[in-house]
Protein backbone atom coordinates (compact mmCIF):
# COMPACT_ATOMS: atom_id res chain seq x y z
CA UNK A 1 0.00 0.00 0.00
CA UNK A 2 1.31 3.62 -0.96
CA UNK A 3 1.86 5.76 2.21
CA UNK A 4 0.32 8.91 2.19
CA UNK A 5 0.62 12.28 4.18
CA UNK A 6 -2.78 13.09 5.68
CA UNK A 7 -4.94 16.06 3.85
CA UNK A 8 -3.64 17.55 7.42
CA UNK A 9 -0.63 17.97 6.81
CA UNK A 10 -0.36 19.14 3.70
CA UNK A 11 1.08 22.97 3.60
CA UNK A 12 -2.07 25.72 3.36
CA UNK A 13 -2.04 28.00 0.24
CA UNK A 14 -3.48 30.97 -0.47
CA UNK A 15 -3.24 32.75 -3.62
CA UNK A 16 -3.26 36.33 -4.76
CA UNK A 17 -5.16 37.62 -7.38
CA UNK A 18 -3.70 40.30 -9.15
CA UNK A 19 -4.22 42.65 -12.11
CA UNK A 20 -0.98 44.52 -13.83
CA UNK A 21 -1.88 48.27 -15.35
CA UNK A 22 0.68 49.26 -17.51
CA UNK A 23 1.00 51.57 -20.82
CA UNK A 24 2.07 49.15 -22.63
CA UNK A 25 1.20 45.02 -22.29
CA UNK A 26 4.26 43.00 -20.46
CA UNK A 27 4.99 39.48 -21.49
CA UNK A 28 4.67 36.94 -18.87
CA UNK A 29 8.27 35.90 -18.53
CA UNK A 30 9.42 39.23 -17.97
CA UNK A 31 6.51 40.11 -15.54
CA UNK A 32 7.69 36.53 -13.31
CA UNK A 33 10.75 38.07 -13.47
CA UNK A 34 10.10 41.27 -12.26
CA UNK A 35 7.96 39.82 -9.28
CA UNK A 36 10.34 37.41 -8.05
CA UNK A 37 12.96 39.87 -8.17
CA UNK A 38 11.16 42.04 -5.77
CA UNK A 39 9.79 39.33 -3.26
CA UNK A 40 13.22 38.21 -3.02
CA UNK A 41 14.77 41.94 -2.62
CA UNK A 42 11.73 42.63 -0.32
CA UNK A 43 11.67 38.90 2.31
CA UNK A 44 15.27 38.00 1.66
CA UNK A 45 16.04 34.48 0.73
CA UNK A 46 14.90 32.96 3.52
CA UNK A 47 11.34 34.62 3.31
CA UNK A 48 11.24 34.07 -0.18
CA UNK A 49 11.71 30.06 1.06
CA UNK A 50 9.44 30.17 3.91
CA UNK A 51 7.01 31.92 1.91
CA UNK A 52 6.67 29.22 -1.08
CA UNK A 53 6.00 31.98 -3.12
CA UNK A 54 4.98 30.40 -6.80
CA UNK A 55 3.77 32.21 -9.92
CA UNK A 56 0.93 30.48 -11.73
CA UNK A 57 1.49 29.82 -15.41
CA UNK A 58 -1.57 28.50 -16.61
CA UNK A 59 -3.98 30.36 -15.36
CA UNK A 60 -2.41 33.79 -16.97
CA UNK A 61 -4.52 36.00 -18.87
CA UNK A 62 -2.44 38.09 -21.06
CA UNK A 63 -5.40 40.13 -22.19
CA UNK A 64 -6.36 41.67 -19.11
CA UNK A 65 -3.08 41.23 -17.82
CA UNK A 66 -3.94 39.37 -14.80
CA UNK A 67 -2.13 36.17 -12.55
CA UNK A 68 -2.00 34.17 -9.95
CA UNK A 69 0.35 33.66 -6.67
CA UNK A 70 0.34 31.69 -4.52
CA UNK A 71 1.49 31.48 -1.17
CA UNK A 72 1.75 30.87 2.50
CA UNK A 73 -1.08 32.26 4.27
CA UNK A 74 1.45 34.35 6.86
CA UNK A 75 3.05 35.76 4.13
CA UNK A 76 0.25 37.22 2.18
CA UNK A 77 1.15 40.53 3.78
CA UNK A 78 4.67 40.90 2.61
CA UNK A 79 3.79 39.24 -0.79
CA UNK A 80 1.10 42.20 -1.38
CA UNK A 81 4.42 44.64 -0.43
CA UNK A 82 6.81 43.13 -3.23
CA UNK A 83 4.05 43.41 -5.56
CA UNK A 84 3.53 47.10 -4.90
CA UNK A 85 7.09 47.70 -4.87
CA UNK A 86 7.43 47.13 -8.97
CA UNK A 87 7.09 50.30 -10.75
CA UNK A 88 8.88 49.35 -13.81
CA UNK A 89 9.35 46.18 -16.01
CA UNK A 90 11.93 47.47 -18.81
CA UNK A 91 10.50 50.33 -20.27
CA UNK A 92 6.96 50.26 -19.19
CA UNK A 93 5.91 51.50 -15.71
CA UNK A 94 3.40 49.52 -14.22
CA UNK A 95 1.07 49.48 -11.56
CA UNK A 96 0.09 45.93 -9.66
CA UNK A 97 -3.50 45.67 -7.82
CA UNK A 98 -4.50 43.15 -5.67
CA UNK A 99 -8.14 41.83 -6.71
CA UNK A 100 -8.57 39.32 -4.31
CA UNK A 101 -6.93 36.80 -2.02
CA UNK A 102 -8.99 33.12 -1.61
CA UNK A 103 -7.91 29.42 -0.33
CA UNK A 104 -8.48 27.72 -3.22
CA UNK A 105 -8.51 28.49 -7.26
CA UNK A 106 -12.28 27.71 -7.72
CA UNK A 107 -13.35 30.19 -4.86
CA UNK A 108 -10.46 32.78 -6.12
CA UNK A 109 -12.34 32.98 -9.68
CA UNK A 110 -15.96 33.27 -8.12
CA UNK A 111 -14.77 35.96 -6.17
CA UNK A 112 -12.91 37.58 -8.93
CA UNK A 113 -16.03 37.07 -11.11
CA UNK A 114 -14.27 35.06 -13.35
CA UNK A 115 -15.63 31.71 -14.76
CA UNK A 116 -15.31 28.79 -13.62
CA UNK A 117 -13.09 26.61 -14.68
CA UNK A 118 -15.99 23.65 -15.66
CA UNK A 119 -17.69 26.35 -17.32
CA UNK A 120 -14.38 27.46 -19.54
CA UNK A 121 -13.68 23.88 -19.94
CA UNK A 122 -17.42 23.68 -21.64
CA UNK A 123 -16.60 26.48 -23.87
CA UNK A 124 -13.52 24.93 -25.29
CA UNK A 125 -14.81 21.79 -25.46
CA UNK A 126 -18.00 23.12 -27.67
CA UNK A 127 -16.27 25.62 -29.79
CA UNK A 128 -13.77 21.98 -30.50
CA UNK A 129 -17.40 20.25 -31.21
CA UNK B 1 -16.70 53.79 3.97
CA UNK B 2 -14.74 55.90 1.62
CA UNK B 3 -11.33 55.69 1.77
CA UNK B 4 -8.84 58.52 1.00
CA UNK B 5 -5.45 58.91 0.05
CA UNK B 6 -4.05 61.85 1.87
CA UNK B 7 -1.18 62.80 -0.10
CA UNK B 8 -0.84 62.73 -3.70
CA UNK B 9 1.90 64.87 -4.77
CA UNK B 10 1.30 64.92 -7.98
CA UNK B 11 1.01 67.93 -10.03
CA UNK B 12 0.47 67.28 -13.74
CA UNK B 13 -2.26 65.26 -15.44
CA UNK B 14 -4.57 65.11 -12.66
CA UNK B 15 -7.79 64.19 -14.09
CA UNK B 16 -5.49 60.84 -15.32
CA UNK B 17 -4.51 60.73 -11.87
CA UNK B 18 -8.01 60.70 -10.93
CA UNK B 19 -9.31 58.33 -13.50
CA UNK B 20 -6.90 55.44 -12.18
CA UNK B 21 -7.43 56.23 -8.86
CA UNK B 22 -11.00 55.71 -9.29
CA UNK B 23 -10.01 52.36 -11.24
CA UNK B 24 -7.84 51.60 -8.09
CA UNK B 25 -10.46 51.80 -5.60
CA UNK B 26 -9.92 55.19 -4.33
CA UNK B 27 -13.10 57.25 -3.49
CA UNK B 28 -10.86 60.49 -3.08
CA UNK B 29 -7.31 61.72 -2.76
CA UNK B 30 -5.68 64.65 -1.18
CA UNK B 31 -3.86 66.37 -3.93
CA UNK B 32 -0.68 68.72 -3.02
CA UNK B 33 -0.31 71.18 -6.15
CA UNK B 34 -2.11 71.68 -9.09
CA UNK B 35 -6.05 72.58 -9.27
CA UNK B 36 -7.93 69.98 -7.67
CA UNK B 37 -11.85 69.52 -7.96
CA UNK B 38 -14.07 66.47 -8.93
CA UNK B 39 -12.96 65.13 -12.03
CA UNK B 40 -15.52 63.48 -14.89
CA UNK B 41 -14.75 60.18 -13.80
CA UNK B 42 -12.85 58.18 -10.66
CA UNK B 43 -12.07 59.94 -7.25
CA UNK B 44 -12.72 63.32 -6.06
CA UNK B 45 -9.90 65.72 -5.06
CA UNK B 46 -9.28 68.07 -2.50
CA UNK B 47 -6.96 70.30 -2.65
CA UNK B 48 -3.90 70.27 -0.04
CA UNK B 49 -1.00 72.58 0.90
CA UNK B 50 2.51 71.12 1.44
CA UNK B 51 4.07 73.32 4.44
CA UNK B 52 8.02 72.75 3.43
CA UNK B 53 10.02 75.45 5.91
CA UNK B 54 12.98 74.69 7.68
CA UNK B 55 12.01 77.65 10.51
CA UNK B 56 9.38 76.12 12.83
CA UNK B 57 8.06 79.14 13.62
CA UNK B 58 7.54 80.58 9.61
CA UNK B 59 5.47 76.72 9.32
CA UNK B 60 2.97 77.94 12.62
CA UNK B 61 2.77 81.45 10.68
CA UNK B 62 1.76 79.62 7.50
CA UNK B 63 -0.26 77.49 8.93
CA UNK B 64 -2.34 80.13 11.11
CA UNK B 65 -3.15 82.60 8.13
CA UNK B 66 -3.59 79.34 5.21
CA UNK B 67 -5.60 77.17 7.77
CA UNK B 68 -9.35 78.10 6.21
CA UNK B 69 -8.19 78.11 2.60
CA UNK B 70 -7.22 74.45 2.53
CA UNK B 71 -8.80 70.84 2.91
CA UNK B 72 -5.64 69.53 4.31
CA UNK B 73 -2.39 71.19 5.65
CA UNK B 74 0.74 68.96 5.36
CA UNK B 75 3.96 69.59 7.09
CA UNK B 76 7.66 68.10 5.83
CA UNK B 77 9.15 66.93 8.69
CA UNK B 78 12.70 67.30 6.77
CA UNK B 79 14.63 67.09 10.84
CA UNK B 80 13.38 66.18 14.11
CA UNK B 81 12.78 69.84 15.28
CA UNK B 82 10.30 70.02 12.62
CA UNK B 83 8.81 66.92 13.37
CA UNK B 84 8.37 68.27 17.10
CA UNK B 85 7.05 71.93 16.41
CA UNK B 86 4.40 70.44 13.81
CA UNK B 87 3.38 67.94 16.34
CA UNK B 88 2.42 70.61 18.69
CA UNK B 89 0.70 72.74 16.30
CA UNK B 90 -2.77 72.17 16.30
CA UNK B 91 -3.59 73.55 12.98
CA UNK B 92 -1.47 70.85 11.12
CA UNK B 93 -3.47 67.85 9.75
CA UNK B 94 -0.58 65.66 8.68
CA UNK B 95 3.00 65.31 8.90
CA UNK B 96 5.50 63.37 6.78
CA UNK B 97 8.35 62.53 8.51
CA UNK B 98 10.91 62.54 5.84
CA UNK B 99 14.84 61.06 4.97
CA UNK B 100 14.21 59.11 7.85
CA UNK B 101 13.54 61.50 10.98
CA UNK B 102 12.16 60.01 14.02
CA UNK B 103 8.95 60.01 16.13
CA UNK B 104 9.43 59.57 19.34
CA UNK B 105 6.48 59.19 21.96
CA UNK B 106 6.72 62.35 23.75
CA UNK B 107 6.12 63.60 19.80
CA UNK B 108 3.17 60.82 19.55
CA UNK B 109 1.27 61.70 22.69
CA UNK B 110 1.95 65.37 21.27
CA UNK B 111 0.57 64.64 18.34
CA UNK B 112 -2.46 62.88 19.85
CA UNK B 113 -3.38 65.55 21.82
CA UNK B 114 -3.56 68.11 19.22
CA UNK B 115 -4.68 65.96 16.41
CA UNK B 116 -2.24 65.41 14.11
CA UNK B 117 -1.84 62.63 11.92
CA UNK B 118 1.55 60.93 11.03
CA UNK B 119 1.82 59.74 7.71
CA UNK B 120 3.58 56.67 6.57
CA UNK B 121 4.73 57.09 3.28
CA UNK B 122 4.35 54.28 0.50
CA UNK B 123 6.28 56.65 -2.23
CA UNK B 124 9.63 57.00 0.27
CA UNK B 125 10.21 53.05 -0.41
CA UNK B 126 8.97 52.80 -3.86
CA UNK B 127 11.71 55.53 -5.36
CA UNK B 128 14.15 54.82 -2.76
CA UNK B 129 17.04 52.36 -3.43
CA UNK B 130 17.64 48.97 -1.65
CA UNK B 131 20.16 49.98 0.53
CA UNK B 132 18.21 52.78 1.40
CA UNK B 133 15.06 50.82 1.56
CA UNK B 134 16.17 48.93 4.47
CA UNK B 135 16.85 52.10 6.55
CA UNK B 136 13.88 54.02 5.64
CA UNK B 137 12.05 50.84 6.74
CA UNK B 138 13.64 50.25 9.89
CA UNK B 139 13.15 54.09 10.79
CA UNK B 140 9.35 53.68 9.60
CA UNK B 141 9.07 50.69 11.92
CA UNK B 142 10.19 52.71 14.96
CA UNK B 143 7.94 55.45 14.07
CA UNK B 144 5.21 53.06 13.93
CA UNK B 145 6.22 51.53 17.16
CA UNK B 146 5.72 54.99 19.21
CA UNK B 147 2.51 55.87 17.29
CA UNK B 148 1.23 52.48 18.33
CA UNK B 149 2.28 53.02 21.92
CA UNK B 150 0.62 56.52 22.44
CA UNK B 151 -2.46 55.90 20.44
CA UNK B 152 -1.79 58.68 18.29
CA UNK B 153 -3.61 59.45 15.01
CA UNK B 154 -1.88 58.08 11.95
CA UNK B 155 -2.31 57.87 8.01
CA UNK B 156 -1.24 55.46 5.84
CA UNK B 157 -0.51 57.29 1.92
CA UNK B 158 1.03 56.72 -0.93
CA UNK B 159 2.93 60.01 -1.31
CA UNK B 160 2.26 59.61 -5.34
CA UNK B 161 4.43 61.36 -7.68
CA UNK B 162 2.47 60.50 -10.91
CA UNK B 163 -0.60 58.40 -11.73
CA UNK B 164 2.20 55.10 -12.04
CA UNK B 165 3.21 56.27 -7.94
CA UNK B 166 -0.29 55.30 -6.96
CA UNK B 167 -1.11 52.31 -5.20
CA UNK B 168 -4.36 50.39 -4.34
CA UNK B 169 -6.35 50.68 -0.82
CA UNK B 170 -5.65 47.15 -0.69
CA UNK B 171 -1.65 47.17 -0.83
CA UNK B 172 -1.76 50.13 1.35
CA UNK B 173 -3.45 48.11 4.07
CA UNK B 174 -0.85 45.63 3.81
CA UNK B 175 2.01 47.98 4.53
CA UNK B 176 0.22 49.23 7.49
CA UNK B 177 0.00 45.72 8.86
CA UNK B 178 3.79 44.85 7.59
CA UNK B 179 4.33 48.14 10.10
CA UNK B 180 2.39 46.23 12.85
CA UNK B 181 -1.03 48.20 12.76
CA UNK B 182 -4.54 46.48 13.15
CA UNK B 183 -6.69 46.10 9.95
CA UNK B 184 -9.58 48.46 11.69
CA UNK B 185 -7.00 50.49 12.93
CA UNK B 186 -5.78 51.12 9.54
CA UNK B 187 -9.41 51.74 7.77
CA UNK B 188 -9.58 54.43 10.21
CA UNK B 189 -6.74 56.09 8.92
CA UNK B 190 -7.59 55.63 5.57
CA UNK B 191 -11.31 57.00 6.09
CA UNK B 192 -12.19 60.44 5.56
CA UNK B 193 -12.45 61.35 9.06
CA UNK B 194 -10.02 63.77 8.67
CA UNK B 195 -11.15 66.07 6.07
CA UNK B 196 -14.83 65.96 7.75
CA UNK B 197 -13.80 68.94 10.58
CA UNK B 198 -11.87 70.70 7.70
CA UNK B 199 -14.89 70.97 5.94
CA UNK B 200 -16.50 72.12 8.59
CA UNK B 201 -13.90 74.55 9.33
CA UNK B 202 -14.38 75.56 5.48
CA UNK B 203 -17.57 76.35 5.94
CA UNK B 204 -17.59 79.35 7.40
CA UNK B 205 -19.94 78.25 10.53
CA UNK B 206 -16.93 76.95 12.53
CA UNK B 207 -15.06 78.83 15.73
CA UNK B 208 -12.87 75.90 17.30
CA UNK B 209 -13.14 72.41 17.72
CA UNK B 210 -16.88 71.36 19.36
CA UNK B 211 -17.61 75.04 18.90
CA UNK B 212 -20.16 75.95 15.32
CA UNK B 213 -22.46 78.78 14.75
CA UNK B 214 -25.96 77.38 14.11
CA UNK B 215 -28.22 79.39 11.95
Amino acid sequence: MKLRRPPSMKEKRHYVIFRMHSDIPVPYEDMKGAVMNSVLNWMGEKGFSLSNAKMIRNLWDGGKQEGWLSCTPKSVDDVKMSLALIHQIGDAKVIFQVLRVSGTIKSGREKAGMRSLASAAAEAAGKKG
Amino acid sequence: MKLWDYCVLADSDLGEVAKIAGKLGWDGLCVFGGEAGTGKAGAEMVRGLMIEEKNSEQMRKKVRSERKKFGIIAVMGTSDDMNRAACETSGVDLLLPRGGTRIDVVMAKLAREKNVRIGFEFGQLLHSTLEERGALFSQMLKNAKSVKKSRAPFAIVSGALSEFGLRAPSELMAFGRVLGFDSPEIRDAMSGKALEENRKRLSGRWIMPGVEVEK
